[in-house]
């Protein structure tokens, strides 16, 4: 009891010395850990959700309504052919550990990415990249296969960060960049911290991140202000007791996670398109997003970000509609269809796998749930392609274009799909390539190639006098160059 | 205790067998069936961690990785080797005490699991004393009150202790004492290098979460044990010389009672190490249960392995220490078979 009443005091004392001085300091809740730290090895939106604008930048970025910004870059123009791109860099810049950042950087870090043993998560980023050329220190040519109209975009992913060549091989442990923010100290399993560098113009001092997975240790880590905030709350169950508390300000926000009930287009009877569309009209997506996702989530139509320019809705096309499912079922001559439904770990995916398998079940077929483990899913699903059913959100941004890639786990193969996206990626004019992202929009929805389901919510949850968090997720990223306390 | 006999007496004791040369031998036999099975454990370990279905490279590079990328990543782990070759050299690595690489961190695997015991190891033993310091005292109560109100009493709230999942008992002691009293931390483990103090108010909470089921099981074994012994011959004849049933108790019950108590104490102790993952999440600690249960999804095999030998070591190392234990605690140990 002593030591207890003795613990009670100095964490009092401590807490009122936090009070005394403007906080410049915040702790944020994240429910994965990442791997290791560097964002140009690995697929784990962990990594980018820590270092992405704040350790590492890039040429370009992507901003919080999602456009392209310039970030070491200043400004870029194309030629007319559309085949070389000129970027002018930012000067005086440099790497945390004091070297000078310039065009032989930008040269190392795309050839890096480009290399024949490079382990470059997005290397489809890259693909089209012909030569870098650094004609002085303040400019960048990068000479296109085929013209590119995405490239800034493409340039402003977390895989597109620029390292580096004296700390490139480090990142992973002790990430190196130019961003205002630097790597301190990692305790894996639990927490780690970045803090501002000399000089960066930002409001925070210390940035302390927490791998806090569990969702009632995440709500319990909240309610006693252990962490400031989580930028994406585990538990959507939980957000009506965060927004009864004053203390707390619940953001939902958009994502880029298409969340699908992917079908094996080449498995019979799953490769006739009408048992497909049966599928689709058997889901009835606000039932789904009301049982599993607490009511948070948009309905999706096809492959696409509601929150894009270019967005198209078409869940029209797979209405609810549980006669027309089962007329089309016996139009393809199915009946008694059993099919296996693969549930990767997520909550998402196997909350909305109970209610898909009764949804289905009302249009007469039968769903065999199977848990698996990301690892397992991995292997079976994306690898081998051995499954009928499963459902994952894909998470990266503007991915339509992995409907035109032959060895892809959906076994979808439409000429005419991949000739439209190679028009996409050629096309320059944005207004032009918006129109040509609803053809192919429209496409996938007519092919019924996959059951489109809910863009996945991002339930942001933070101390209400925390300003500048970001309310959707353009990007997987906390941004915290613009956060500051509330005077 | 002058005029009443001394069962402490030397010619006492020598009666009921001193150190003789068969104890010494079976002490050996015991260290050596130690060393073997843990030969044996570290051959399973690797064939089971092998045939484990999934990639290791696949796991980090996601769901929009490439061939190539996939195999260039494979190359770099090593992964490319074929398997009678990775067995050789993690083997020799074994050996040479070298643990290799977290495929996962890409850092070494002493380090990380360093990092883990030094969290999970005060928290075991935290944990024990938790149970040690409440289950012996209420089993030893029980026992002196057998089939009165004290006893069912206690062997009542032990049934409780015994029932509910200690996950649930911490998310309780986390809503009263880190949420509403604000006296602790909800969780977390601010590292040794914090000071002492701040690192044991971390662990307090998870260890009485931890320790209480276990102080639980510990006060039944307690009970039962002193209770059976109580009615033997000899705690009847020294009660016939004249000592009080708490003297008799202390001097002849319990010291018999301890070897099924240090048995299981044992078991807990090894179930303390590795099986405090699902407390460890409540409180999110970084510790091995956690480490096992991530180097498990992200298929982090050099890890995995190296925990695996480090349990398993462990469980054979306290039970080769209770058997020791009892072999000091226990005569008839040493002289039969």
């Amino acid at each position: 009891m002593k030591l207890a009443r003795l613990l009670a005091t100095s964490l009092l004392v401590t807490a009122l010395a936090d009070a005394a001085v403007a906080k410049d300091t915040v702790t944020l809740g994240q429910v994965l850990e990442p791997p290791h730290l560097d964002p140009t090895a690995g697929a784990a939106a962990a990594i980018d959700e820590i270092v992405y604008a704040n350790v590492f930048e890039g040429l370009t970025r992507i901003a919080a309504d999602g456009s392209v910004q310039p970030q070491l870059a200043t400004s870029w123009e194309v030629s007319p052919d559309g085949l070389a791109w000129t970027f002018h860099l930012k000067q005086g810049v440099t790497f945390h550990d004091g070297t000078g950042f310039d065009s032989t950087d930008v040269k190392f870090s795309l050839e890096r990415a480009l290399a024949e043993d490079s382990v470059n998560a997005q290397k489809g980023l890259f693909e089209p990249i012909a030569a870098v050329e650094t004609p002085d220190p303040a400019t960048v040519v990068i000479r296109l296969k085929r013209p590119t109209g995405l490239l800034p975009w493409n340039l402003a992913w977390g895989d597109a960060v620029i390292v580096a060549p004296e700390s490139a091989e480090t990142n992973r442990t002790r990430p190196v960049g130019t961003g205002p923010f630097q790597f301190t100290e990692w305790r894996q399993g639990d927490r780690l911290v970045l803090s501002r560098r000399e000089g960066a113009d930002v409001a925070l001092a210390q940035v302390t991140f927490r791998f806090i997975a569990d969702p009632a240790a995440a709500t319990a880590a909240l309610m006693a202000e252990d962490v400031d905030g989580y930028l994406n709350f585990p538990a959507p169950e939980a957000l009506p007791q965060f927004e009864a508390d004053p203390r707390f300000a619940v953001v939902i926000g958009t994502t880029e996670g298409e969340t699908l009930l992917a079908i094996n287009n080449r498995r019979q009877p799953l490769d006739d398109v009408r048992v497909r569309r049966a599928i689709g009209h058997a889901i009835d997506r606000q039932a789904l997003i009301d049982g599993a996702m607490m009511g948070y989530g948009q309905p999706i139509g096809s492959h696409f970000s509601p929150s894009h320019p270019a967005y198209v809705d078409l869940t029209s096309r797979s209405a609810h509609d549980p006669e027309l499912a089962r007329r089309l079922l016996a139009e393809a001559g199915v009946g008694d269809l059993k099919l296996t439904i693969k549930l990767p770990p997520p909550s998402y995916a196997r909350r909305s796998g109970e209610i898909i398998q009764a949804q289905l079940a009302e249009v007469g077929i039968q769903a065999e749930l199977v848990p698996v483990e990301w690892a397992q899913w991995l292997e079976q699903v994306f690898a081998n392609k051995d499954y009928d059913l499963t459902i994952v959100s894909h998470t990266e941004p503007l991915d339509i274009g992995i409907y035109a890639r032959d060895d892809y786990y959906f076994n979808y193969r439409n000429p005419d799909f991949q000739a439209l996206m190679a028009r996409i990626e050629g096309t320059a004019d944005e207004a032009e390539r918006n129109t040509l992202y609803g053809q192919a929009q429209e496409m996938l929805a007519a092919d019924a190639v996959n059951g489109f389901l809910f863009e996945l919510p991002k339930q942001g949850v933070w101390n209400a006098r925390l300003e500048g968090m970001w309310a959707n997720a353009p990007i997987q990223a906390t941004d915290l160059t613009g956060v500051r306390w509330a005077e | 205790m002058g005029e009443r006999p001394d069962p402490g007496d030397r010619s006492y004791r020598r009666a009921l067998g001193g150190v003789k040369p068969g104890g010494v031998s079976r002490g050996v036999a015991r260290i050596a069936a130690a060393l073997l099975t843990l030969l044996l454990a570290s051959v399973l370990v690797f064939l089971a961690l092998n045939v484990l279905p999934g990639d290791p490279a696949a796991v980090m590079l996601g769901t929009e990785a490439r061939p190539d990328t996939l195999a260039a990543l494979r190359r770099q782990m090593g992964l490319d080797l074929p398997m009678p070759l990775r067995w050789w050299q993690w083997l020799t690595g074994l050996a040479r005490g070298e643990l290799g690489t977290s495929h996962t961190y890409g850092v070494l695997v002493a380090e990380l699991v360093a990092t883990r015991a030094v969290v999970s190891v005060p928290l075991a033993l935290l944990a024990l004393l938790v149970a040690i310091g409440l289950g012996i005292p209420a089993g030893l109560f029980a026992a002196t009150r057998h089939r009165r109100t004290g006893d069912l009493a206690t062997m009542a709230v032990a049934l409780v202790g015994l029932s509910v999942p200690a996950f649930w008992i911490g998310i309780l002691l986390v809503l009263l004492f880190a949420i509403g009293l604000r006296w602790l931390p909800a969780g977390g483990f601010p590292g040794w290098d914090a000071g002492i103090l701040p690192g044991i108010a971390a662990l307090i909470l998870p260890a009485v979460a931890l320790g209480l089921p276990q102080a639980a099981v510990l006060a039944r074994v307690t009970r039962t044990a002193i209770v059976e012994i109580m009615r033997l011959d000899f705690v009847r004849t020294a009660r016939s010389f004249g000592l009080t049933r708490t003297q008799a108790l202390r001097r002849h019950a319990l010291p018999n009672a301890l070897p099924p108590i240090v048995t299981v104490l044992g078991l807990q102790f090894s179930f303390l190490l590795a099986g405090a993952v699902i407390v460890e999440n409540v409180f999110y600690l970084p510790g091995l249960g956690r480490l096992v249960v991530q180097s498990v999804g992200g298929r982090d095999l050099p890890t995995l392995a190296c925990l695996v030998m480090l349990l398993v070591t462990a469980v054979v190392v306290v039970n080769l220490a209770v058997d020791l234990l009892l072999l000091r605690l226990d005569p008839r140990l040493r002289q039969r078979g």
